[in-house]
C-alpha cells in the first residue's frame, strides 16, 4: 500500500515538501503530507513506471506551490475565522484518547480470551455401559464450552464498548471497525472449535493440540493485527486530527 | 498568457476557492484526489493539484469541513471530506455575497451601472 510513495521520485518529492513545510504547523504539515501521500498512491499504481510517477508529480505542481499556499494560509483574516471556530467541540470522536482507549479494551479482550484459552484444553472421558454391557468411552471437549462461556460476558466488556467507540469515531474506515469490534469474540470461537475440530477429525488427543496451539497463533497473527495496524492507524490520524485543529 | 494573468488569477482564487471545495462538498464526502480532479478540469480554479491539500487542511482546522476515512475498491482506506454545519452557513454566506459582488464587478468592467 505504500509502494507508490517508495518510488525514488515521488520519496524525493515528500521530502522537499516536507523540508519546505517547515515553518508550518506540525499538525498541519501532516495532514498536508498525508494527503499528498494519499493523492500519489491513487494517481500511481504499485508497478508505476517511472513516466507515470512523473506525470503524476506534474500534475501535483512544485512543492513550492503546496507549500507557499500553506503559509499563504496563514493570513490574519483566515487566522480570525480560525480562533472563532477551533475552539468548539469537536462533532466526532477524533481525540488521541479514542483509540489509546480502545487499545486498552481490546487488549483487555485479547488477554482475557488468552488467559481461557491457556486454562487448559482439558478433556474429560466419559465411560458409559449400555444394557448390553458394552463400555464406551467418550472424549468431551470441556473447555469448548468453557471458552464459548465468556461470549455473553463479553459482549458486555469489550464488543459493546469497543463498538461504541469506533462507531461514534470518523477515525476508521468501515472494515477497519468491522476488525476492530468482531476481533475478540470471533478469536473466541476459534479457539473453542479448533480443538474440538482436531480432535473430531482425528480422533487423538494429538489432534486436539494441534488444533490448540493453531489457535493460539491465531490469536497472536490477530491481535499483532488489530494493534499493529488499526488501533496504530487510528492513534496516527487521531494525532494529525487533534494537532490540526489547536 | 500575457504576464500578470497568473497573478491576477492567484488573487482571484485565494478568496473564491475555499468556498468551491465547499461546494463540492455540499452533496457527497468526497475524498482528496476526486476534489482535485473536479477542480483542476477546467484549468481555472487549480493550478496544480497539490495545494489543494493545505487548503483542505485549512478548512477543516476552521472547523468548515470534517474528515473520516472510508474503504476504497483499491488500496488502502481514503481520507474522505464532508461538510460540517458551519461549512454549510459559510458556504450560504458566501451565496449570498457571491452574486451582488460578481454583478457589480461585471456592471463596472463592462462601463458602468446600466
Amino acid at each position: 500500500m505504500t509502494a507508490p510513495t517508495t518510488h525514488p521520485l515521488a520519496a524525493a518529492y515528500l521530502r522537499d515538501l516536507e523540508l519546505l513545510l517547515h515553518g508550518v504547523d506540525p499538525g498541519e504539515r501532516a495532514e498536508v503530507l498525508a494527503g499528498v501521500r494519499e493523492h500519489l498512491e491513487g494517481t500511481t499504481g504499485p508497478n508505476a513506471s517511472d513516466d507515470d510517477v512523473r506525470a503524476a508529480l506534474a500534475e501535483l505542481g512544485p512543492p513550492q506551490a503546496i507549500a507557499d499556499e500553506a503559509y499563504a494560509g496563514r493570513s490574519p483574516q483566515l487566522a480570525v475565522v480560525t480562533t472563532v471556530v477551533a475552539d468548539r467541540p469537536r462533532g466526532t470522536l477524533s481525540a488521541v484518547w479514542v483509540p489509546i482507549v480502545v487499545g486498552g479494551i481490546l487488549g483487555l479482550g485479547f488477554l482475557m480470551v488468552l488467559v481461557t484459552g491457556l486454562g487448559g484444553v482439558g478433556y474429560s472421558e466419559v465411560e458409559t455401559t449400555s444394557s448390553t454391557g458394552e463400555t464406551q468411552t467418550q472424549l468431551t471437549s470441556v473447555n469448548t464450552w468453557m471458552v464459548l462461556f465468556t461470549l455473553p460476558m463479553q459482549f458486555f466488556v469489550v464488543v459493546l464498548p469497543v463498538a461504541a467507540f469506533v462507531l461514534a469515531s470518523s477515525l476508521w474506515s468501515r472494515p477497519e471497525r468491522v476488525r476492530m469490534i468482531l476481533a475478540v469474540p470471533i478469536i473466541t470461537i476459534v479457539l473453542a472449535v479448533l480443538p474440538w475440530l482436531g480432535y473430531t477429525i482425528t480422533g487423538t488427543e494429538l489432534g486436539l493440540n494441534i488444533g490448540a496451539w493453531a489457535a493460539l497463533a491465531l490469536i497472536v497473527l490477530v491481535a499483532t493485527w488489530i494493534f499493529g495496524h488499526d488501533v496504530r492507524l487510528g492513534l496516527r490520524r487521531a494525532r494529525e486530527v487533534t494537532a490540526g485543529s489547536t | 498568457m500575457v504576464p500578470g494573468d497568473d497573478i491576477i488569477l492567484t488573487q482571484l482564487r485565494r478568496g473564491a476557492l475555499e468556498y468551491c471545495v465547499l461546494a463540492l462538498l455540499e452533496r457527497d464526502a468526497l475524498y482528496g484526489l476526486d476534489i482535485a480532479r473536479r477542480l483542476t478540469a477546467d484549468g481555472v480554479l487549480l493550478a496544480s493539484e497539490g495545494t489543494l491539500y493545505p487548503l483542505l487542511a485549512r478548512l477543516r482546522k476552521a472547523g468548515l469541513v470534517d474528515t473520516s476515512w472510508q474503504e476504497s475498491t483499491e488500496g488502502p482506506p481514503r481520507r474522505y471530506y464532508a461538510l460540517t454545519g458551519e461549512g454549510r452557513e459559510s458556504l450560504a454566506a458566501f451565496r449570498r455575497t457571491w452574486k451582488p459582488f460578481r454583478d457589480a464587478v461585471d456592471s463596472t468592467l463592462s462601463g458602468g451601472p446600466s
